[in-house]
């Protein structure tokens, strides 16, 4: 209705010597664009030059009305045993999809994970997900959340049947799929519509290298990039900033968690002490860092290479074998680059808000 | 079944030549890619075949072919699990949900078959066994074919009897109780599975 309302606005001949009316007409649009826009879905768009995608697109086709319902989905606790969390407790939008002055979260009941909740970002190029690399799918990846006793502590069953209960769920996920059952694998598919459109390309590196307005680079960015390319890009890869696999990035293993990595899921010796490789595209919000969370600063990230507290061991990354020094300004510089990846049109981009219904 | 009688959970007592009196909790099992060899030569394939059997539910223990010719049979083949690119390829419905009990998030991939219960032979406080036997990844693939002939002159309805004693008869349960990941211990319980099939007599069920 909304929409219809614009377009008569639009259609609508301008009267001759009217400014009044024709300021009004246009502030009236507007609004209504303005209260129209947060409403609109976003569809995946592959940029230009980027890799191919990982996820398969075909088997969940994108609609306007699967990506409402996962947004819809995506900030309701009602996922969650008590009703206490969402998604999007974890996944903050304002700190990068991931939660902000946690070095690990809480689940219900203030139950803490072992791991620090990564940004949800660019994840249609993921070939696998976790820290581990432990789940192959996106759409599979949400099970793990709400099942999670230290998470969401539901069963799937459980969940499905209190959606199925909602009249107004129903109603969506028959917008959604063309049928108001919801199952288990509806609720998966509608997540993944939406956390694949978490998008961020729009960052000032992005329009520098497109040569855009709002893409010029300060001389120590420039630096910054040129010593990121030269001692970070063969993991953090760009345009991703990341290559999709594990490393040993010579953290001291904490005594306590007793954290292996990718080695719970291969049982491989080669792959002890491996965590994915994150992106690092909006880092300056997704703090704290690492996949404990030990680091709250970025600095404190940039030392852990240049400072000589690489712990070696037989898995640690070869590129970590020799050490890594960087000048106090050179590693100020590389930071002040990744402040580059940071990209507000995203991060603020009210689509991906929580919209009352 | 186990053994020649219709498997009763939890409430019965089996004797084992190996394993003792084994009482059995769960016996669930994914039936895939089911083929029908006639003996005209014909075969008929079940589109999204997968069925998840569970001798807890009796309605998961009998499905109908719709779309197949009623022919004489000459052969009938399935896998037990379920086949890779399903187990990659995002979220499934029917038999195939993750919430059905079968399905390992933590490590993406589905349990292709789960046998649980008792027996005084388990080298643990319990007594208890669990095998939950899955694994799509070379060189640790579970999923296992099946090919069972049928006997002449068989009618339109076919009895398959999958037998937990079978299975069981290729556990020692005193060496090994447990096998919850994949690996080369769930490649051996697999090969179990694989053997536990055979054709009943049409007047069963």
């Amino acid at each position: 209705m909304k929409n219809s309302r614009i377009r008569f606005a639009g259609e609508e001949a301008v009267p001759p010597n009217t400014a009044f009316r024709l300021a009004l007409l246009i502030l009236a649009a507007l609004s209504l664009a303005f209260t129209t826009f947060s409403d609109q879905p976003v569809l995946f768009a592959r940029p230009a030059g980027w890799p191919k995608p990982s996820y398969d697109f075909s088997r969940n086709p994108q609609t306007a009305a699967g990506f409402r319902l996962g947004r819809m989905l995506f900030y309701d606790p009602a996922l969650s045993r008590d009703g206490s969390i969402s998604c999007a407790s974890c996944h903050s939008p304002q700190s990068a999809f991931t939660h902000s002055d946690h070095r690990v979260s809480h689940g219900i009941e203030g139950r803490q994970g072992e791991r620090n909740a990564p940004a949800l970002v660019n994840l249609a190029w993921n070939t696998s997900f976790h820290w581990d690399g432990g789940v192959n799918n996106l759409e599979i990846q949400a099970v793990n959340p709400v099942t999670h006793p230290n998470e969401m502590d539901f069963t799937m069953d459980e969940m499905v049947d209190r959606l199925n209960a909602s009249r107004a769920y129903r109603g969506r996920f028959f917008r959604a799929f063309a049928d108001s059952a919801i199952t288990g694998q509806r609720v998966l598919k509608a997540l993944a519509q939406f956390t694949v459109s978490l998008q961020s390309y729009n960052a000032k590196y992005d329009k520098y290298l497109r040569h855009e307005a709002g893409g010029e680079m300060s001389e120590p960015e420039l630096n910054g990039l040129r010593l990121f390319r030269q001692h970070c890009a063969s993991c953090h890869q760009e345009p991703l900033f990341t290559n999709n696999t594990f490393a040993n990035n010579g953290l001291l293993p904490d005594t306590l968690l007793r954290d292996r990595g990718r080695y719970r899921i291969t049982a491989q010796p080669d792959d002890d002490y491996k965590f994915r490789v994150p992106t690092l595209r909006n880092i300056e919000f997704s703090a704290p860092y690492m996949h404990d969370g030990r680091f709250r600063y970025l600095r404190q990230t940039i030392q852990h290479y240049t400072s000589g507290t690489i712990v070696p061991s037989p898995t640690l990354a070869p590129q970590l074998r020799q050490p890594v020094t960087l000048s106090t300004a050179e590693q100020r510089d590389i930071m002040l680059f990744l402040f580059t990846l940071t990209d507000k049109e995203f991060l603020d981009d009210a689509r991906f808000r929580y919209q009352p219904e | 079944m186990f053994g020649a009688e219709k498997l009763a959970l939890e409430t019965k007592a089996y004797p084992t030549s190996q394993n003792g009196p084994v009482t059995i909790a769960t016996f669930r099992f994914y039936l895939s890619a089911l083929r029908l060899t006639y003996t005209d030569g014909s075969t008929y394939t079940e589109p999204n075949s997968f069925h998840l059997i569970d001798a807890e539910i009796d309605a998961s223990q009998a499905f109908t072919l719709s779309t197949a010719p009623t022919k004489p049979l000459r052969s009938i083949s399935f896998c037990v699990g379920v086949d890779s690119l399903t187990n990659t390829s995002g979220a499934h419905g029917g038999d195939l949900e993750p919430g059905r009990g079968m399905y390992w998030a933590w490590h993406s991939g589905y349990i292709n078959a789960k046998l649980e219960g008792r027996s005084p032979a388990c080298a643990n406080p319990r007594k208890a066994f669990e095998f939950h036997i899955g694994g799509f990844q070379a060189p640790y693939r579970s999923l296992r074919p099946v090919t069972l002939v049928v006997p002449f002159g068989a009618g339109a309805s076919l009895v398959i009897r999958a037998d937990a004693a079978r299975w069981l008869g290729q556990l020692k349960l005193a060496d090994n109780s447990s096998v919850l990941v994949p690996g080369a211990a769930a490649m051996r319980v697999a090969d179990g599975y694989a053997g536990m099939f055979s054709i009943g007599a049409g007047d069963e069920e």
